[in-house]
């Protein structure tokens, strides 16, 4: 009873010497993940990535983390959380500051719709039917400019957003690859590198090339065609946005179609290769804080890391980048929809009947942004979710 | 395209000025057939230039090669050899086996791939056969390699 009394109080003594130990280990290795991950920061080019952060405006960059390699160095630390009530608010701005501007446009449409409809009641009076016909015209043209103007404007917004976003992937998509090809995604790399060029360059083309004009020509036709009811282009107008919208539907369609299948192949390969590697060695790779092992792989902890965090804020800056514009469009839409709502009971349907057109055709712009960006961070977590080998 | 959409934008305003102006009869019938007709023309007359020249399906084809910083995976296989040949030399000093030095031979691919470790041990002509291969064991539980060559 002695004997396994002193046995006992033996093995106690002896795991309390030992879990400091264990701790200190965990401490240490912790050091090292932190230290190698500062240095393989600093020897990855991220210049192309902070040139585009520097372009942004000051709420926006705030709303990221300040710059590049402090937003992925507060993701890897856990201290990101500010970034999501930032984001929000910066959305709402955004919203808000659109409003406003819609709010000039949407009273002086109702003003000369509200013009209009006085002085075609007076017509029985003492104005011959074509000066109405001509006054008409000539409100017709003023809507028309005020709405275009600020629809051109919109549009070329989101014109610039596109090609920032084409910019954004070709400074983003060699990082987010050599990073992966770092962490063992070999055959990830070599499947998911061709879809990241034939995004940046085919189907950013494809929206900017083809998508927007088609729209601008649809908005343009959908204009004159309501300038008359003896000019009728509304199916032409039709034809012009649903090609738009048909072009837009494929092109996103193969591509995330063939980015699925090739990015779950490229995937499975790498896995298969880095679990041979992997049992042979015996080691696991910790999460910050977490357990730890014998023969730890610290270099290639550090790249998993860095790649998933640098994924990431890619991503955040890509929804940033699509947010004001998308915002924007919608708002003007809304706005569009509104005033012709308003005007149709007392003025003439071609006044309304072009706004709504208008209205309607903003949407493709919008489906033409939504659907670049989503493609762009679809394509980086594709990355990002590739050859983490033992992180969960 | 620009100037495709003010050429449509002139010939319809042109039209329905024509329309309000013009007094009803014959005449007036004929200049709307006949503006109608214009506008056809002028909505159609891009298509064709759009079909012949090929630069738009050029565009489509279109792909940015995408190059990985060779330079930063350089610098990573070297720091990946250099943790490794540690991790051998401190599993074989667990076992109780000194070496002079461990050198590692990665394959030339993109990915850091390990083929063969150079073991120098320091008492090279002492070992046995057995021990030799219990180092040969214990160096590829520590790295993945194809080949372990051990000398003295």
């Amino acid at each position: 009873m002695r004997a396994f009394a002193l046995v006992a109080l033996l093995s106690v003594l002896i795991a309390l010497t030992a879990a400091p130990q264990y701790a200190l280990a965990e401490e240490s290795v912790q050091d090292a993940l932190t230290d190698e991950i500062a240095d393989k920061l600093d020897e990855l080019d991220t210049s192309g990535l902070q040139e585009w952060f520097d372009s942004l405006d000051d709420d926006a960059k705030a709303a990221l983390g300040g710059d590049f390699e402090s937003a992925v160095n507060a993701l890897l630390s856990g201290e990101y959380g500010g970034g999501a009530d930032q984001f929000f608010a910066l959305m709402l701005d955004y919203a808000v500051g659109s409003v406003t501007d819609m709010l000039a446009v949407c009273v002086t449409v109702f003003g000369i719709a509200m013009l209009f409809s006085i002085v075609s009641g007076m017509s029985s009076s003492f104005l011959k039917k074509q000066t109405v016909q001509l006054i008409g015209f000539v409100c017709y043209g003023a809507i028309a400019a005020v709405v275009l103007a600020r629809v051109v404007a919109v549009v070329e917004d989101g014109a610039k957003t596109a090609s920032s976003l084409t910019t954004l992937m070709n400074a983003s998509f060699p990082v987010v690859l050599t990073l992966l090809t770092a962490a063992g995604g070999a055959a990830s790399a070599a499947t998911i590198g061709p879809m990241m060029g034939f995004l940046s360059g085919g189907v950013a083309a494809a929206v900017t090339e083809i998508v927007l004009p088609l729209f601008a020509a649809a908005t343009a036709i959908g204009v004159v065609g309501n300038l008359s009811s003896s000019v009728r282009l509304d199916k032409f107008r039709s034809f012009l946005s649903s090609a738009a919208k048909t072009v837009l539907a494929a092109v996103f369609g193969l591509f995330v179609t063939l980015l699925t299948i090739k990015g779950i192949a490229g995937s499975i390969a790498d896995s298969v290769s880095l679990k041979a590697a992997k049992f042979a060695v015996q080691s696991y790779i910790p999460l910050l804080g977490g357990y730890l092992s014998d023969g730890l792989d610290i270099v290639l902890a550090s790249v998993v890391l860095i790649k998933n965090s640098a994924g990431a804020v890619v991503a955040l800056m890509a929804a940033a980048a699509v947010a004001s514009p998308v915002i924007r469009i919608v708002v003007t839409s809304l706005g569009l929809k509104l005033v012709a709502g308003l005007i149709e009971p007392f003025s003439d349907k071609r006044f309304s009947d072009m706004l709504g057109g208008i209205a309607k055709n903003l949407s493709v712009a919008a489906e033409a942004l939504i659907a670049l960006g989503v493609a762009f961070v679809i394509t980086v977590m594709c990355a990002v979710v590739s050859c983490n080998a033992g992180v969960i | 395209m620009s100037a495709w959409l003010l050429s449509v934008v002139g010939i319809v305003s042109a039209g329905v000025l024509l329309d309000i102006l013009l007094p009803d009869g014959d005449m007036a019938k004929y200049a709307k057939g006949v503006f109608a007709l214009i506008v056809v023309l002028v909505l159609v007359s891009p298509i064709a230039s759009v079909v012949s020249d090929g630069s738009l399906a050029d565009a489509l084809q279109g792909a940015t090669q995408i190059e990985t910083d060779g330079a930063f995976l350089d610098s990573l296989d070297r720091d990946r050899e250099q943790a490794d040949e540690e991790k051998v030399q401190a599993a074989l000093q667990r076992a109780g086996y000194e070496t002079e030095s461990v050198n590692i031979f990665a394959a030339a691919t993109q990915s850091y791939s390990p083929q063969r470790v150079n073991v120098k041990m320091q008492n090279f002509g002492e070992l046995t056969d057995e021990q030799k291969s219990e180092i040969e064991n214990i160096v590829k539980s520590a790295v993945a390699c194809e080949e372990v060559r051990i000398y003295g």
